[in-house]
């Protein structure tokens, strides 16, 4: 093992629907840089990043500029309040895609290579930049490290469900009457959220479904309204807890185009690395679009769950595993849908334009 | 030296070796397409997946190092469906390509595990002996290779007949049918010339059908 260290502050927050990092580091930037000084001096490293979304320039500028005021008043840098811990910070900015959240691809980017991902292991903690032990934290892990030792482990621990402790930032977006950021304990269920701090949806509208964990997420209908949100439960629903962005549905919306939606981000973000998310993202896409223009058919449906099954297991990364979720959660919560679409070819939320019923085949 | 299990026989092998060349050792041959010895791996095309026992995905053997006491699968039915699923969506924008493909005669490894995992979709065209000169499409014969099923390892076009498609149209064949335009066959053509053998299968009118729209 080598004595040099890295650690990464990872605010490369990418998303649909996702702005917690940027509301913590934007609202209060010291508190992310004196978790990242916590970190370095934990495991001992002397120089720290952070990678920060190019979409986001307050967020980096803010950053930046809390960096700058620590280093002029002896906190960032040689021998720290005389303490003999050096440690220095830069802020970074991202190679602009999706997938550079990722931490080997973000790795790559801060070497100045190519933002994609490689094979884990070896993981970043024994090889990570240049080689080196890295640990890399996001945004809002970081964020908790100053009010852990504000409040002290025992208060801390207090807060949140039995497995996760402490507080998640979740993002409410999408047919809601307020939208917004909202900071809650771990475990507070979906209704909680979507409806008293959200407000519910629009009047004469009715809640469908919510979209959790972004793109790589699950889309989790009415009857996980009760659900509360901690990392378990969510991965027993099928989805995932991701970076914590709710995007609320509404009857308005339609199941299969919702899952298009994800697919075309995911499909346009793919690095093009490995076979099963470069071509499986896009034929994914195709059949989902076929299905929601009223060409699809009933083997359609099949050929999802069988290429959303290998994607999950042969993908690369987190980006190709994680691309079918979108489509097996509205598959299995929603398959009069899907079957509506394909055997009446109507669309039952009147969202996707189908073709004309065929005629003249003789039938 | 680290002690694996693969296949239920046991080897010692240096540390950080990867299960692929431990496999290697042990005489099980794992099918890979982006791998090349002496290269350092892509874990890119996948084909080289393997189950490792307590991973919950499926793991490239090709870069994935073996440590103590690991139990490796390089058989099974997931193994086997996920490498057909690579093989397929590999296929998915290739198939065209393969016409104009100078490695014939089986010197090509993704026709050879096309075939080993019963991966549907590859015209005759890719089992075709004949070069690109000696083609009957470019000499302006009608040969219905380009859209039909292989299997037939290409006996008539080698005995001077062209294809007459009597093993019906691969699977998305719309494809294959607009490519004899560029030859200079008319649709109807290729469709009539189809119909001899295939006219009565649900592929062909799947095909008439998607091409009449």
């Amino acid at each position: 093992m080598s004595d040099k260290k890295f650690v990464i502050c990872n605010a490369d927050e990418g998303d649909p629907g996702a702005f917690m990092n940027r509301m913590e580091a934007e609202s209060d930037p010291f508190r992310v840089v004196e978790g990242l000084i916590t970190a370095g001096y934990t495991i001992g490293a002397h120089e720290g990043f952070f990678f920060v979304r190019a979409e986001k320039p307050l967020m980096a500028s803010r950053l930046r500029r809390a960096v700058e005021e620590l280093r002029k008043r002896g906190l960032l840098g040689n021998d720290i309040l005389g303490s003999g811990f050096s440690f220095d910070a830069q802020v970074i900015l991202s190679a602009g895609a999706f997938v550079c959240g990722e931490e080997t691809a973000m790795i790559a980017a801060l070497e100045g290579r190519r933002a994609m991902p490689r094979q884990r292991p070896p993981f970043p903690a024994t090889k990570g930049l240049w080689d080196y032990p890295t640990n890399i934290n996001n945004v809002e892990t970081l964020a908790q490290i100053p009010v852990i030792f504000q409040l002290g482990p025992q208060k801390y621990s207090e807060i949140g469900s039995e497995k996760s402790k402490g507080t998640k930032v979740f993002c409410i977006a999408g047919k809601v009457r307020r939208t917004g950021a909202a900071e809650v304990p771990i475990g507070t269920t979906i209704r909680k959220l979507v409806f008293d701090i959200g407000g519910g949806v629009y009047e004469g509208r009715k809640f469908k479904a919510v979209q959790t964990g972004g793109p790589s997420g699950g889309c989790l209908p009415e009857k996980f309204l009760d659900l509360p949100l901690d990392y378990e439960s969510l991965q027993a629903a099928g989805s995932i807890m991701g970076s914590g962005g709710l995007i609320v549905l509404d009857d308005e919306v339609c199941a299969v185009d919702i899952a298009k939606y994800f697919l075309t981000f995911t499909s346009n973000e793919s690095c093009g690395k490995c076979a099963p998310c470069r071509v499986g993202t896009k034929v994914m896409l195709g059949i989902l679009t076929r299905i929601s223009e009223g060409k699809g058919e009933m083997d359609d449906l099949d050929k999802l769950r069988r290429l959303a099954d290998s994607m999950r297991e042969t993908s690369l990364c987190a980006l190709g595993q994680g691309a079918p979720n979108p489509v097996l959660t509205t598959l299995k919560y929603f398959e009069d849908e899907y079957v509506a679409h394909v055997r009446e070819k109507v669309c039952p939320a009147g969202v996707c334009r189908l073709a004309e019923k065929s005629e003249g085949t003789g039938q | 030296m680290t002690k694996v299990t693969i296949d239920g026989k046991q080897i010692d092998v240096p540390e950080a070796t990867t299960i692929l060349d431990a496999a290697e050792k042990l005489g099980i041959s794992i099918p890979t397409l982006c791998y090349l010895k002496g290269i350092s791996p892509g874990s890119v095309c996948r084909m080289c997946s393997v189950e490792v026992e307590k991973v919950a995905r499926l793991v490239p053997s090709c870069s994935y190092p073996v440590s103590e006491g690991m139990i490796v699968k390089t058989e099974s039915q997931r193994i086997r469906a996920a490498r057909r699923m690579v093989l397929e969506l590999i296929l998915a924008n290739h198939a065209q390509k393969c016409q104009s493909c100078n490695l014939k005669g089986g010197q090509c490894e993704f026709l050879k595990l096309s075939k080993e995992y019963w991966v549907e979709g590859l015209p005759v065209c890719n089992e075709c002996k004949l070069s690109p000169e000696a083609c009957y499409l470019n000499r302006g014969i009608l040969c219905l290779g380009p859209i039909t099923q292989l299997g037939c390892e290409g006996i008539c076009t080698t005995h001077g007949y062209s294809c007459q498609g009597c093993r019906g149209p691969i699977r998305h064949a719309e494809d294959g049918v607009k490519a004899f335009e560029r030859y200079g066959f008319k649709v109807e053509d290729v469709l009539w010339a189809a119909r001899k053998y295939s006219g009565g299968s649900r592929h062909f009118d799947e095909l008439s059908r998607s091409l009449a729209k």
